[in-house]
């Protein structure tokens, strides 16, 4: 199925009618679909579904048609809503059209009044040919199952790549490969094999009644078997999620683990630092506080001083003599310059009035006392300012320090983001739980093994040993019990052909499943090895899980892949699959009993490289380019300007932008591959209430 | 692995499965198929290949057939 052109009439929020022309296979085969928010891409992928299948992904799967066709009529107007899709199939082309008339209603609802759907063959300069089965034929061309690997929204694809998408995967091989004919011949032999054995067991008698009742035993403990067995699975596949959950916690946080201990770190660093702050904060008070008493008593110091020394100038007081000195000259009679002191001489009265008369001798000392004191306070004063500007620097020192380590812990938790983190004990038990759970895993593992060797399943099913093996020489028993009943010697051997075609019908579909499983496997590990470019190892597993390893410690071990690589795997599964079902349809041409119906398929993809890094944003689409025959991405343009459209610049064959409109317009430009073009929102305060689709010619 | 080994591979599955059948088998289990792949398209809808199939199968051991395998 090649898309050639998709119509919309009044579609959701497409209004009236839009016309899509989609680039053909080949070297442009790329057809771009931009939009803002809202504009209706995810209308377009819907109507693909709509048209094909009947079918909506949305809310209000009732409001189909738009609203604004809706408020321009009048009540009573029938209105139409049309989407048709134009394409080719194994060389023809069809056009497949989806139509709903509605009348508006005296309550401004629009009523379905009828609901068609058409396939149409349109020859080459021929009449078209309408196709009398248009469902049937639909689902022979695109089985609605396989529908969503081929039109799809790229943040729910990641989820093919998880543990659950494996059924997916499973369910859409086997339907590609057309498995369900061989599942539907397996379930008919089974019932009529039953049949037969309710005929037989009317007509055994004896021994071979006995036989009978044997075989039922064996049948019975080949289903309590498998019941058991298919038990220990689904606790196998619930240990496994375990382990992948708990692997991915692990591995996030071997991830963050730098940056915990970082965060630890800096962390205790600020703890520090804050109370180093604090004491420095403390030792700041005490020197201000100190500082500013002797700011005090420095001032009273200098004040008297001041009076003492103004003192001495005026000959308010004595000279600065000592009362001893004073004694000793007149002990002596004599002054040190030599001159005699004698007795009744001037100089004599004078130191005896210095001694004797007013006193101020011992004044003079105890203002000397007085003054050394100023002194001392005066230093004290200056060594408190030195404290505290010492303090000051030191409180500005720790202040900075703790503003720098918070700033670093800002930094290492915008760097951990919304990640989640784990303390290193928590890191120990995760790692502990692991441990367990690998070692519970390899004992279910052992667990199912045994019960498929005891059943005679899977790669046991040639044991002698097991249950079917017992079943087997039971039943050829049957056979010969029942030589001399002519009739019950048929029946059994009825019985025993269908139990051979029985076991060849699992047999092709096992082998085919597992031929289809390699090549897929082989494949994808090819295709990721272009697009992926990381030292991942890829692998398409036999139980269908699209699974990641990685190197740790020189071992590869499984990994769980971010939100991107679950994606890119998942782009890597379709675009293989998308070449399986093309290399089915070549190989089913002409084979008498094909067992195989498929074709060529395009790939929708609706935002598919979301949340992708420039490395994926560049390699995914290049490399998609080159695999799938057609391309068609819906996305908006954050999404589609850089990386994107520089890988694809020379791949689009096609582009469209979808114009946004409201009551009043502000015009916008996009750059489209070089191109301006332009497009409307006509108010931006009020919410646009429709779209057109616009083309842009390179 | 090529498509051409993968289809190589199908193709030799399908011969080898089929000639390890009696060819009545053989034959029993292609008209199967052929039956089956009528119904792909008729998904969901009552199928009843159940009677038919028998009839197949008794065809190839009919009811009053002489004895086989042992006496051969």
């Amino acid at each position: 199925m090649i898309l050639r052109r998709l119509r919309l009439v009044n579609f959701r929020q497409l209004d009236g009618e839009n016309v899509i022309d989609f680039a053909p296979p080949g070297a442009a085969n790329v057809t771009v679909v931009l939009g803002e928010n809202g504009s209706g891409k995810t209308t377009l992928l819907n109507a693909f579904k709509w048209c094909l299948y009947g079918e909506i992904d949305q809310e209000n799967k009732d409001d189909i048609l738009s609203h604004r066709a809706l408020q321009s009529s009048d009540v009573g107007d029938e209105l139409l809503c049309v989407v048709s899709l134009t394409f080719e199939h194994e060389g023809a082309t069809y056009r497949a059209c989806r139509m709903l008339r509605l009348q508006k209603n005296e309550v401004a609802l629009a009523v379905p009044r009828d609901n068609s759907f058409d396939l149409t063959l349109l020859p080459d300069g021929g009449e078209p040919v309408p196709i009398s089965s248009p469902r049937d034929a639909i689902e022979e061309m695109l089985p609605r199952q396989l529908a969503p690997f081929f039109f799809f929204h790229g943040e729910a694809a990641g989820h093919l790549a998880s543990r659950e998408g494996a059924d997916s995967l499973r369910e859409g091989v086997s339907e590609c490969l057309n498995i369900g004919l061989l599942d539907r011949a397996a379930k008919h032999l089974g019932q009529v094999k039953k049949d037969l054995e309710a005929d037989y067991r009317e007509i055994a008698s004896g021994d071979a009644r006995a036989l009978e009742d044997k075989i039922s035993a064996v049948q019975d403990e080949i289903e309590a078997r498998t019941a058991k067995r298919d038990e220990a699975l689904r606790e196998l596949e619930a240990i496994e999620r375990l382990i992948a959950e708990k692997l991915r916690r692990l591995q996030e946080s071997d991830e963050l683990q730098p940056l915990v201990r970082e965060l630890e770190t800096s962390e205790a660093s600020l703890a520090t630092a804050k109370r180093e702050l604090a004491g420095s904060e403390e030792r700041l008070q005490k020197a201000i506080g100190r500082n500013a008493h002797f700011l005090f008593s420095r001032k009273s110091a200098e004040a008297v001083l001041r009076l003492v020394s103004t003192a001495y100038a005026k000959d308010e007081l004595p000279a600065r003599i000592k009362p001893g000195f004073v004694s000793e000259l007149v002990r002596r009679q004599s002054c040190i310059c030599g001159t005699a002191i004698t007795p009744g001489s001037k100089e004599a009265e004078a130191l005896s009035e210095f001694q004797m008369g007013s006193g101020l001798g011992d004044v003079a000392e105890r203002l000397q006392v007085l003054e050394n004191a100023m002194a001392r306070v005066q230093q004290q004063a200056t060594d408190a300012g030195s404290s505290m500007s010492e303090a000051r620097e030191d409180w500005e020192l720790r202040q900075s320090e703790v503003a720098r380590t918070a700033g670093a812990i800002s930094e290492v938790k915008r760097q951990i983001g919304g990640r989640k983190t784990v303390s290193t004990g928590e890191y120990d038990e995760i790692r502990g739980k692991y441990r367990q759970l690998e070692e519970d895993r390899v004992e279910h593992r052992a667990g199912v093994a045994e019960l498929e060797r005891i059943i005679g399943i899977g790669r046991y099913e040639g044991d002698d040993r097991s249950l079917n093996a017992e079943l087997r020489r039971l039943e050829k028993e049957r056979e010969r019990l029942s030589r001399d009943n002519v009739r019950a010697q048929s029946i059994a051997r009825q019985i025993g052909l269908a139990s051979l075609l029985a076991e060849t019908v699992a047999s092709l579909k096992t082998g085919w499943l597992s031929v289809v499983q390699e090549y897929l496997d082989d494949r994808i590990r090819k295709v990721y090895a272009e697009v992926g470019q990381l030292n991942r190892r890829i692998s398409f597993d036999s139980d269908f899980r699209l699974r990641m390893e990685e190197l740790v410690d020189g071992y590869w071990r499984d990994s769980a892949p971010s939100d991107a690589n679950q994606k890119v795997l998942a782009i890597c599964f379709i675009a293989s699959f998308i070449d399986l079902a093309k290399n089915v349809a070549e190989s089913s041409r002409g084979e008498s009993a094909p067992m195989l119906s498929t074709s060529e398929y395009p790939m929708v993809m609706d935002a598919p490289f979301a949340k992708m890094d420039s490395h994926f944003c560049t390699t995914v689409p290049r490399h998609l380019a080159t695999v799938v025959p057609q391309i068609v991405l819906v996305t908006n343009y954050k999404q589609w300007s850089g990386e994107v459209a520089s890988a694809l610049k020379d791949r689009v064959g096609a582009s469209y932008v979808l114009e946004l409109h409201s009551a009043q317009g502000v015009s916008r430009s996009v750059d489209v591959l070089g191109r301006e073009a332009q497009y409307t929102v006509r108010d931006e305060r009020a919410a646009p209430d429709y779209s057109v689709s616009e083309r842009v010619e390179r | 692995m090529d498509w051409e080994v993968a289809q190589a591979r199908r193709k030799k599955l399908l011969a080898e499965t089929f000639e390890a059948l009696p060819p009545d088998a053989q034959g029993v289990l292609k008209w199967l198929l052929s039956e089956e792949r009528k119904t792909r398209n008729l998904r969901g809808r009552a199928i009843n290949v159940r009677r038919p199939l028998r009839e197949q199968i008794r065809a190839v051991c009919p009811d009053s057939s002489p004895q086989r395998g042992d006496d051969e």
